[in-house]
């Protein structure tokens, strides 16, 4: 479980931090692009009950 | 997820039947700012909306817990419930280490 915070260029780290699971082993820092399909969520973890919703899709480049 | 503090509960007299068994708790989400000592201090109520999410958990007074809103917080249910707000997790620490170098506004 990764601790995310939304980034703005203009404003820095933004709004409220938010939980999402790592698929890809992003490292602290690393700027990430968080989706918030639940369905989506579900699948990767193999389980339809699983309350999941926001996961990290990929490490920015 | 979304990272609370358990403020209080709710006690309902009369309720949906697809709740029972669960209890309801006041939550009041964190900022970001508020994460690192949360789990050890109570830390100060926040400017976000406090709201009530359905905790089967155990959940009590003070406890920092996770938050899924929306349509996820019915998935852990087999049966049609009427919940937009539900406990998942029980946080022991939080680690929040913004980089120096970009501000952080919250």
């Amino acid at each position: 479980m990764m601790l995310c915070q939304a980034y703005d260029p203009e404003h820095g780290l933004t709004g409220a931090p938010m939980v999402a699971i790592d698929l890809f082993g992003a490292g602290l820092h690393s700027k990430v692009m968080v989706s918030t399909d639940g369905l989506g969520a579900r699948h990767i973890v193999h389980d339809d009950s699983s309350p999941i919703r926001n996961f990290i899709q990929g490490v920015i480049d | 997820m979304r990272i609370a503090q358990v403020i209080g509960r709710v006690t309902l007299s009369i309720q949906d039947p697809s709740f029972k068994g669960g209890r309801w708790l006041m939550v009041n989400p964190l900022d970001a700012q508020q994460c690192n000592d949360a789990c050890q201090t109570a830390p100060a109520l926040t400017a976000q909306s406090t709201f009530v999410a359905y905790d089967n958990m155990g959940a009590g007074d003070g406890d920092i817990v996770g938050i899924v809103e929306g349509a996820e917080a019915t998935a852990p249910f087999d049966f049609p419930i009427p919940i937009d707000a539900i406990t998942v997790a029980i946080f022991d620490s939080i680690s929040y280490e913004p980089p120096i170098s970009i501000p952080s506004n919250r």
